[in-house]
């Protein structure tokens, strides 16, 4: 690497500047980032600001601190700010340049020249510009390419700062990126490089294309936009979608994904008979209409909005929930929801969406929250710095927080289990305004009034409408706000393929693009064109061609799931998993907190003290507003849990259930018995070589009951029935 | 961090490719995104060389008395020594409880850490330090596991140090998970994510049923009847063909393959068989639910686990009534020590460090034995025979593999309330642990928000160690 510096080493005689030079180098270089001096407690006696968000400090430690030995003016070179990193003197933090590389003869001459700070007074940078800002490369044309990042100025000047910016891969797994910005793709593929100088950010997508030779489109027929937005961009990238799934696995897919349930075999029986043409759309509006569909929305909405028991209350929770379903029964805008559940204080028994500001218990958490919910913004990183890799400033998070700062909570027969836990609140909790919305912003001590990330901060709030700012907030949030329906937009498309056009959903940044740009402006269209309901928009995803792909690939050059030319595989939610064992087996479960037989993706609570088998199958505890805390990893835990655990065992060896029946259809016509099986726990009917063997088996046991649990639990744990595909 | 560069100096002096400045520190090199450069991540774990193979952590929760057990005081002023007198023990010059006479027999075996020291008053926040190394973000009863606190150093260890042999686990804890009110923090794998969570057993090694219900079949269960089952699973794989485009489905096949050779595999079920040991050597540990944990740790360990984790009780004492609570001594101090506690101790440690040695193990293992806190010098706290929460300096063992026998770090002052030399935070402690499994306390760990947290950012108490 400190090869390459030497190479590019040009001398220049101007007066260096600390504030647009070596700042943004020791930022390059890492030397101010969180593992080294950065850190909170600095390291081996030396502490910058983190990413030298705080030049003056960071010039009077440099210069004065530890008895000015950092600098010498008499020998620059002698200097332990050169001399440490470069390798001359040890170094915990090993080499990072020779003196003769330009990063030591910058530091040098910075010293030379008396090592002084020339302070924020000068031309303040206006923007970055990075190019190219987007390629798409022919990789036979190799994949080399060098980026140039240029800043703008606020007095007109541009200045080539590409040696002084840092640059942060995507994907660093198969691409680097020298100090100087020359890119190398090691293969094929896409990459966003994020760069940052001096507070700006800017970024760049490469994109290296496949050779494919002889690539031909090979694809079925666009339906509508999100087909259009699809599949033009696979024939960019030179790649071929699936063929379509057969019916069996789009009816299965379709109930899992809408409801959360399995198609009975007379569901299935049913649309097998359907022979109309409109046969899919007609089943498609029929589930749209179905109570699970808003149960199953309700549920994600009460993991978004940390529905759990301990803050809510048993009441509170099970309130909260029911508003929530019937929120989305109902098919409520999605504006008119969030402004609700902003705008609305008072009893949270008598207004259960008065519980956001019950959930989120002080500013800085609701501020959090809000950003992530409603706009897919990661904000958490500016509560203590400005954001590393994002836009947003501390300035940014206080302003937001302060829209929150007058709201106060009053208890009403809180009966605590433990009275010395502080943090449970089981009674009715009273939610009312006191005070300005206004809060310190902890690093530099200023007042901030409430303004909204991006708005226009609030004017003066008056002591009768102390609701302003929280209603200034929602205006904001729901007139035109094109990222709250990318944000909303993003999350339906999420839930229902598996994956989100940005991904994580709720990290929207430059440096984290859409994977396909003109699918989420279409999915985004579509939302607003919908009214900003949900069921419209989920009508369009399931009624595309796109969602009805096979999850398996395409012969050759085929699509992958990122492209979403495939349907993506993925373990289902825990509620769903412990739901369909008992519809498949046919057991109505007895539980001790709810009624017998209510499904888990019915239920209000939150993954506290409840079923081991939901918490192995993730399951959240609703304590972040993070979709990352619904975990869908596989581990070995749930490996037992099927093989041997409690919830899998009681639906299978209870007697009522499905097995009984199977046991008596099975005497007279043991391959009816094993293709209703097959309908009710795997929705399609079994190939006649699994008929075969499976007759074999059933005829070769001794206790024809076991045997058949054999194969109930079998079905249970095939990867067809324990994954969405 | 110092390792990846010192690395990156040796390369300098080898022609160098680029594919190995890509390995050998190039994120680190300029900043540029490290914590996914899991090239160097990976590194960073396996740089060093490990001091042991495998670590027992015995958590001793509720807060036990540094004053009255190791770190004695006989000339503090009456209402501050207790009513304990200190012995002498196998090292020269170094005291401890009347009350410990076993284990003055083997303190040569130990270096204690007495300066031990942070300002979590609140069980859960300072059983989370203990158990993670990472300050809490809260001194709060109610302190809950979220994925934004650290994980386990079990955890840590999985994924940085895992064992290779698939029926085994790396990370192993029991009998209990710890609470005090809300479950304390740091026990599972938080954002690490659940493959590191520890193989936890709910179960009282001490009771005469003791099994471990995932390895136990029901009798209808026979492994042949689990063979046939999967078989007609493989059947039923074959027709979807999930697996081959699905590295998550083909997880899942991987899982129940491994689930089902633990449960037919005797190497682990023989492990947690404590049958298998003679009724003197079950004896000699005590038959008490800790006694028998410490006997299985040992077995755990020989078998080749990385981390056990034992818990000396759920929950953080009994007001002085005795039980099965820990070492929360608020009321009758001196004789739930004198009668529950410190026998309890003196009779499963010295067992535990006599049969490691007899069975060639303790070069090899590292044996940790800390709480979350001291108690305080003063006496009279919820009775007058009570001592309160002391954060402010308490003492921590370490035993086995390359530590130096006898040595004491650091010194408390006259009363045992603050440390005269340097303190050691729990974050010291972790990164000693990890440093021990040639684990870099720097490396680092992604979570969920894709920031990069170091492993530990405590420094290894090298001194400890010949």
């Amino acid at each position: 690497m400190t090869l390459c510096l030497t190479a590019r080493y040009v001398p220049a005689d101007s007066i260096v500047s600390f504030r647009r030079e070596v700042q943004p180098l020791l930022t390059k270089l890492g030397c101010n980032s969180g593992p080294c001096h950065g850190n909170l407690t600095g390291k081996g006696g030396l502490k910058l600001s983190l990413r030298g968000e705080d030049p003056g400090g960071d010039w009077y430690v440099l210069t004065h601190d530890a008895g000015g030995r950092r600098i010498s003016l008499a020998q620059p070179e002698k200097s332990l700010l050169v001399a440490k990193p470069g390798g001359l003197i040890a170094h915990e933090g090993g080499v990072r340049f020779k003196p003769q590389d330009q990063a030591g003869q910058l530091l040098e001459k910075w010293i030379r020249q008396g090592a002084g700070d020339d302070g924020d007074s000068g031309p303040q940078l206006n923007r970055l510009e990075v190019s190219p800002a987007e390629t798409w490369q022919e990789s036979a044309r190799g994949r080399e390419i060098s980026l140039k990042v240029t800043a703008h100025w606020t007095d007109g000047r541009q200045t080539d700062v590409t040696s002084l910016a840092s640059f942060d891969i995507n994907d660093p797994s198969g691409a680097v990126i020298t100090p100087h910005g020359d890119f190398t793709a090691e293969r094929p593929g896409e990459w966003v490089v994020g760069v940052r100088y001096l507070g700006g950010h800017g970024v760049s997508r490469l994109v290296f294309l496949e050779e494919n030779p002889g690539y031909a489109w090979q694809g079925p027929v666009a339906e509508n936009a999100i087909d259009s937005a699809v599949f033009n961009r696979l024939q960019k990238l030179r790649r071929n979608p699936s063929s379509l799934a057969n019916d069996h696995i789009i009816i299965r897919r379709l109930f899992l994904d809408l409801l959360g349930v399995l198609p009975t075999p007379a569901e299935i029986a049913a649309y097998e008979a359907d022979h109309s043409a409109d046969r899919y759309e007609k089943l498609v509006n029929r589930l749209l209409e179905r109570q699970e569909f808003a149960e199953f929305w309700a549920l994600k909405w009460s993991d978004l909005l940390r529905n759990e028991p301990k803050v809510m209350g048993q009441k509170g929770n099970w309130q909260f929930q029911r508003w929530l379903r019937d929120q989305f029964a109902q098919d409520r805008p999605m504006d008119q929801f969030a402004a609700e559940l902003i705008t609305t204080t008072g009893s949270t028994w008598n207004a259960p969406w008065a519980s956001f500001h019950r959930t989120n218990r002080d500013p800085e958490t609701a501020a959090e929250t809000f950003a992530q919910v409603f706009l897919g913004y990661r904000l958490q990183c500016a509560r203590c710095h400005n954001h590393p890799s994002d836009v947003w400033t501390q300035n940014d998070y206080y302003g937001l927080a302060a829209s929150f700062a007058n709201l106060r909570r009053k208890d009403i027969n809180n009966v605590r289990r433990d009275r010395f836990d502080k943090h449970e609140f089981n009674g009715d909790e009273v939610i009312y305004f006191d005070g300005r919305p206004e809060i310190i912003q902890p690093r530099s001590g200023e007042t901030l009034q409430a303004k909204p990330l991006g708005g226009n901060v609030l004017g003066a709030v008056s002591e009768e409408a102390p609701d302003a700012a929280l209603r200034h907030l929602a205006d904001w949030l729901t007139h035109d706000n094109r990222q709250f329906s990318r944000n909303i937009a993003n999350r339906v498309w999420f839930q229902l393929m598996g994956r989100g056009v940005v991904d994580p959903v709720d990290d929207f940044r430059d440096s984290n693009p859409p994977s396909n740009p003109e699918l989420l402006d279409e999915l985004e269209k579509a939302f607003v064109a919908g009214g900003r309901r949900l069921k419209p928009l989920a009508r369009m995803i399931v009624m595309s061609t796109v969602y009805r792909l096979d999850s398996k690939p395409a012969g050759k050059y085929a699509a992958t799931e990122a492209d979403f030319g495939r349907s993506v595989i993925r373990l289902l939610p825990a509620e769903v998993i412990r739901d369909i064992v008992d519809q498949a087996t046919g057991f109505v479960r007895s539980q001790e907190d709810a009624p017998d037989g209510l499904r888990a993706g019915q239920m209000a609570t939150a993954n506290t003290r409840g079923e081991e088998f939901m918490k192995v199958f993730g399951k959240p505890q609703r304590l972040l507003s993070c979709e990352c805390e619904r975990s869908d990893e596989t581990t070995l835990a749930q490996a037992f849990q099927l093989i041997n655990g409690e919830t899998v065992r009681a639906a299978l060896e209870n007697t009522e259930n499905r097995i009984g029946r199977l046991l008596r259809l099975s005497e007279r016509d043991p391959e009816a018995a094993i293709n209703e099986l097959f309908l009710a726990s795997l929705s399609r009917r079994p190939s006649a070589a699994e008929v075969a063997k499976l007759r074999q088996y059933l005829a070769g046991a001794s206790d024809r009951r076991a045997a058949w649990e054999d194969v109930v639990w079998a079905t249970l744990n095939a990867k067809e029935f324990l994954f969405r595909h | 961090m110092s390792l990846e560069m010192e690395d990156y100096r040796t390369s300098l002096a080898l022609p160098v490719s680029r594919r190995h400045l890509l390995t050998a520190g190039f994120g680190g090199l300029f900043g540029l995104n490290l914590p996914r450069l899991l090239a160097a991540d990976e590194k960073n774990a396996t740089g060093l060389a490990p001091r042991v193979k495998s670590v027992i952590f015995l958590h001793q929760w509720g807060g036990p008395s540094h004053i009255d057990t190791f770190d004695m005081k006989p000339d503090a002023p009456a209402g501050m020594r207790g009513d304990f007198l200190p012995i002498s023990s196998s090292v020269p010059g170094l005291n401890l409880c009347e009350h410990l006479p076993r284990f003055s027999k083997i303190l040569h075996q130990f270096a204690q850490v007495r300066t031990v020291q942070h300002r979590m008053k609140n069980h859960n926040s300072a059983g989370y330090y203990s158990l993670s190394g990472h300050i809490p973000p809260l001194d709060d009863q109610r302190l809950r596991d979220s994925q934004e606190l650290y994980p386990a150093m079990g955890s840590v260890v999985s994924r940085f140090r895992p064992v290779s042999d698939p029926a085994l686990p790396t990370f192993v804890s029991y009998p209990h998970k710890i609470a005090d009110g809300s479950q304390t923090p740091g026990q599972f794998a938080s954002f690490l994510g659940k493959v590191h969570d520890p193989f936890y057993v709910g179960q009282d090694p001490n009771s005469h049923d003791f099994r471990l219900p995932e390895l136990s079949l029901p009798e209808t269960m026979s492994l042949a009847r689990l063979d046939n089952r999967r078989d007609l699973v493989r059947l039923i794989d074959e027709q979807a063909r999930l697996l081959e485009n699905s590295a998550a489905a083909s997880g899942v096949d991987r899982f129940q393959d491994r689930a089902i050779s633990m449960l037919t595999s005797p190497r682990l079920k023989a492990a947690f068989d404590l049958s298998q040991e003679t009724d003197a050597v079950r004896d000699a540990y005590g038959r008490t639910t800790y006694g028998q944990s410490c006997l299985l740790a040992r077995r755990l360990v020989e078998a080749g686990v990385r981390f056990v984790t034992v818990y000396f009780a759920r929950s953080i004492g009994n007001g002085g009534k005795g039980g099965d609570g820990g070492w929360d001594t608020h009321k009758q101090n001196f004789s739930d020590l004198k009668n529950r506690l410190l026998p309890m101790t003196d009779q499963t440690v010295p067992t535990l460090m006599e049969d490691l040695k007899l069975r060639g193990l303790l070069d090899d293992t590292l044996v940790v034995w800390t709480g979350e806190m001291g108690r305080s010098p003063r006496i009279g706290d919820q009775d007058p025979q009570g001592r309160g929460h002391w954060p402010m300096c308490y003492t921590a063992l370490f035993a086995g593999g390359g530590v130096k026998g006898g040595f004491v770090y650091g010194a408390s002052d006259k009363t045992g309330a603050f440390p005269t030399t340097a303190p050691v935070r729990p974050d010291d402690l972790s990164a000693t642990i990890f440093r021990s499994l040639g684990i870099d306390p720097a490396t680092e760990m992604i979570d969920t928000l894709g920031r990069p947290l170091p492993a530990s950012t405590g420094r290894s108490l090298d001194e400890i160690f010949t």
